[in-house]
């Protein structure tokens, strides 16, 4: 039993560091243009295309993996400095509904390219060489790769949150998250500031992607299945909030993975009910406001 | 130094400023009375081009500027201290001054700001204290100090008055006038605090309606009170 126990907080927190390194993106364009992404996924799908497509499905090296997802980092940031021209700029002194009008006309748009460049088939990569090892620790089989994605996801935080809360840029970031008007009138260039938010969030999203690829069935549904997860760690983190949104993934994590110990006919329930108890008790979120 | 000719100011459809006319020459001080409502806030924001639609010509430096934004125009030595003082919660005092500091690095910035804080007696102990944690007339000083480590050439005040005790008024007056003498500043100052208008400026406008009523010197407009009475009595 106890093992049983051990081997879901591991694999809960396994998921809600999967989970956050996909909300990560998705909260910071949040916090900063006030811009709900319903995209997000399909550019973390994206991402994990362009990795497969540098790789293949072989093991690679960890280098080249490294690599590889650092350079579908760039790539899906550049699609988001496309998109910051194209859609957000126009729409930044627009109503909400028109933003999520049209990042769900993106989502449909670059799901539809997926599908034509890449097809429909299901691949499985296998990880790096290195995290294929299973290590056997007090009585638990624990998977290098999931260690590899816990770690990434805390490095991921570390950096984001150093990034915002202690660094000068962060600082500036934040003047013009919460007073854009101010920032302009203090000599920041808004829409400078504002482009490179969006493009680090899409690179969130594309070297998401990449460290999470071999973990999935990569196919053009991969965005929705974490898409809804990182959702959810959104909202219940406090909208646009970076700690909250880690904290949300690993309570959404473990709270999944615990329920499958608890409840196993009832697969999957758990986070909608943590959901629905969070919006009905803390509608604010873990922190309220953005970061 | 800086001309506006015939600007008309708009927030989406409604129409606030009419015609306005104004010039503020080289290290000149000068003042615009208005009741609330008159149009000050906005000839200000329209001056830094900040959330107006303005259509007529703005000249700064005898360059047309209407087409530069507001950061441009910060950056080409124009500072606005609004009067809602707009301070950064999440910033330390240090910092609020320091980020109006545009185009040096992060270590420079910062040294001035602390020399600038140093020399205000009422923030002096306060740079690392959070922006949201000070009082009403110690955040309008912050706003004032933040204006001018812009190292401005023109400074644009909104109400600095509004809020604060008699004795701060009074200081703050002196400490405007030395700060822009002693730094060659133009100030543009919109007040309803005839006194304290009077005492930082040279100059005077009164503006009504989002029309300027009167133009002129500190004494031509002592020689028509009709004008006080008509435009400013409460």
């Amino acid at each position: 039993m106890l093992l049983e126990w051990s081997f879901a907080i591991f694999s809960g927190l396994t998921l809600g560091m999967a989970a956050f390194l996909v909300a990560a993106g998705l909260t910071l364009v949040f916090g900063i243009l006030k811009i709900l992404n319903f995209a997000h996924g399909t550019f973390f799908m994206l991402g994990a295309y362009v990795t497969y497509s540098i790789l293949g499905t072989e093991s690679a090296s960890m280098a080249a993996f490294l690599l590889a997802t650092l350079a579908a980092g760039v790539v899906v940031g550049g699609a988001g400095w496309a998109t910051d021209l194209v859609i957000f700029r126009r729409l930044r002194d627009s109503d909400y509904h028109y933003t999520l009008i049209a990042t769900f006309a993106l989502l449909l748009l670059i799901t539809g390219l997926v599908k034509i460049i890449w097809g429909l088939d299901f691949r499985l990569v296998r990880p790096p060489e290195v995290l294929e090892t299973t290590w056997f620790i007090g009585g638990i089989f624990i998977p290098a790769y999931s260690v590899f994605v816990i770690a990434a996801g805390i490095v991921v935080f570390l950096i984001l949150d150093f990034g915002l809360q202690r660094s000068w840029i962060g600082k500036t970031v934040q003047s013009v998250a919460r007073d854009p008007w101010m920032a302009e009138v203090l000599g920041i260039n808004n829409r400078v500031v504002m482009t490179a938010a969006v493009v680090v969030s899409f690179m969130l999203a594309g070297i998401a992607g990449g460290l999470l690829l071999p973990n999935q069935s990569l196919s053009p549904a991969l965005g929705d299945v974490f898409l809804l997860l990182a959702f959810t760690a959104v909202i219940i983190g406090g909208l646009g909030n970076v700690r909250g949104a880690f904290i949300a993934s690993i309570l959404l994590g473990l709270i999944e993975s615990v329920s499958t110990v608890l409840l196993p006919d009832l697969p999957g329930i758990s986070i909608f009910v943590a959901l629905i108890v969070f919006i009905l008790v803390r509608p604010q979120g873990i922190f309220s406001g953005a970061q | 130094m800086l001309e506006l000719s015939n600007i008309d100011t708009f927030y989406g459809e409604s129409h606030i400023l009419h015609q306005v006319s104004l010039a503020v020459h080289d290290k000149q001080r000068v003042a615009v009375l208005g009741r609330n409502g008159a149009g000050k806030s906005t000839l200000l924001k329209s001056i830094m081009n900040a959330g107006t639609t303005v259509k007529g010509s703005v000249k700064w430096r005898g360059r047309d500027v209407s087409k530069l934004k507001a950061y441009q125009r910060a950056r080409d030595g124009i500072a606005l201290v609004p009067e809602d003082r707009r301070i950064y919660n999440h910033m330390t005092v240090q910092e609020n001054v320091a980020i109006a500091r545009q185009g040096v690095s992060r270590s420079v910035a910062m040294t001035e700001a602390r020399a600038i804080l140093g020399s205000i007696e009422m923030l002096s102990t306060l740079g690392e204290r959070m922006g949201g944690a000070l009082s009403g007339g110690q955040q309008q000083m912050l706003a004032v100090a933040r204006g001018l480590a812009a190292k401005p050439e023109l400074i644009l005040l909104d109400e600095p008055t509004e809020g604060l005790a008699p004795v701060i008024v009074e200081n703050m007056a002196a400490d405007i006038i030395s700060r822009c003498d002693a730094n060659q500043i133009a100030l543009l100052l919109c007040e309803q605090n005839i006194w304290f208008a009077r005492k930082c400026t040279s100059h005077v406008y009164v503006i009504d309606s989002g029309r300027i009523v009167f133009d002129g010197s500190w004494e031509q407009f002592a020689e028509k009170p009709e004008i006080a009475e008509r435009y400013l009595a409460v």
